[in-house]
């Protein structure tokens, strides 16, 4: 049975999260389940975020879970649950993203689009004159996001996803990437600036008016 | 390397959205953004851009995410049948297995030790068994077993008193300490 030091200890007593973990670490599988129930929405929603097809999604964050299985007699808690948990959802993704980088996919050409893939920015005109009713639907402007989401690179990528969807703030991010808080806060502000670049054509689609206009 | 004097400016402005900047430095801010039309166009941009990552999908795991994971662990439990415990299990010979259960009972013994102690340190044994014709005695005292009961489970991971003594202490619990 795993011993541990006073300070993990009262993280296991703060943390309900750290308590299952570690009856995962003396292999008790109905605890690993529930961690499994507790956090594969947000694991698989990241990942989502980050590799933009489901099914890759939820692959990966079944190797998330797997990992932490794999590695539970390693575990000894330091921090929250979900910081070691989103670490190792960090590495993963950034490995799988890196790789795409290595190995690019060939661009569809400009005649695809719709569901089957992107379409060309140039073929999405936007027009501010457009109700959104009559605009872009709502798939052409999900794409358009999307696209815009993978103009970033992996770490911009993760440290929007994380911030945005996750609503973790720039020292938790910091803690999964492996970051300084201030490399956090350049991350994220370039990252948006980039988004901005690519979609401030489409920002008035939700039809709210500008501060300008009001 | 510093960034050039507009990144800074978008890196604050950024920040400031996000609420990562101190009270003082955030009302400071503000006061800029009031005197600054274009700062405050700059972050109404900025802030529907970021709006607009809302109408991604968001996608739920399917039903079969947790069984089909766990079917995977069934294919890891031979490695994890090779843990330090189960191999002392698997690879000992036949004879030798009997070597294990004073092991077992000691630890057995040790943890039941355990648990009287904390009882003990909670003033549980050392105090009278409240009358039954006192009601709000009675209720007392079952909240206090029913606190020790509730951690019994972490009384395994303790490895000293102190640990066992920290159970009681309230504010990790939220709830008074019952003394």
């Amino acid at each position: 049975m795993g011993v541990i030091g006073q300070t993990s200890a009262q993280m296991a007593l703060r943390d309900p999260d750290i308590r299952l973990m570690l009856r995962v670490r003396d292999d008790d599988a109905e605890a690993f389940a529930e961690l499994v129930e507790r956090y594969q929405q947000r694991i698989v929603g990241i990942m989502n975020h980050l590799l933009g097809n489901t099914d890759e999604a939820e692959d990966l964050a079944q190797e998330v879970f797997l990992r932490v299985y794999r590695n539970r007699h390693k575990y000894s808690p330091s921090a929250k649950f979900s910081t070691w948990l989103f670490t190792i959802a960090n590495n993963l993704a950034l490995n799988v993203l890196r790789g795409r980088q290595r190995k690019p996919t060939v661009p569809l050409p400009a005649q695809e689009s719709g569901p089957l893939g992107p379409r060309p920015a140039e073929q999405i005109v936007p027009d501010r004159e457009l109700t959104p009713a009559r605009g872009l639907r709502q798939r052409e402007l999900q794409t358009v996001i999307r696209a815009a989401l993978e103009e970033l690179n992996e770490r911009q990528r993760m440290a929007v996803v994380l911030n945005k969807f996750e609503e973790m703030s720039y020292g938790e991010i910091a803690e999964i990437m492996g970051l300084t808080t201030k490399a956090v806060k350049s991350l994220l502000s370039r990252a948006r600036g980039k988004l901005r670049e690519v979609l401030q054509p489409y920002v008035f689609m939700d039809g709210a008016p500008s501060a300008e206009e009001k | 390397m510093a960034m050039p004097f507009d990144e800074n400016r978008q890196a604050e402005l950024v920040e400031y959205l996000d609420g990562e900047l101190d009270d003082r430095a955030a009302q400071e801010f503000e006061v800029r953004l009031g005197r600054d039309a274009q700062l405050r166009a700059e972050a109404d941009e900025l802030k529907r851009v970021w709006e607009l990552l809302d109408f991604l999908p968001q996608p739920e795991a399917s039903q079969t995410f947790t069984t089909r994971t766990l079917d995977k662990l069934a294919v890891l439990r031979p490695s994890a049948s090779q843990s330090a415990a189960a191999k002392t299990v698997v690879d000992l010979p036949a004879g030798s297995r009997t070597l294990l259960w004073p092991w077992v009972a000691g630890f057995a013994a040790a943890a039941a030790l355990l648990f009287l102690a904390a009882f003990s340190l909670s003033g549980t044994l050392g105090r009278k068994t409240p009358r039954p014709d006192d009601p709000k005695a009675v209720e007392e005292q079952m909240a206090k077993d029913l606190r020790v009961l509730d951690n019994l489970t972490l009384y395994q991971y303790g490895d000293d008193l102190a640990f066992v003594l920290g159970l009681d202490e309230p504010e990790l619990f939220g709830e008074e300490a019952g003394r």
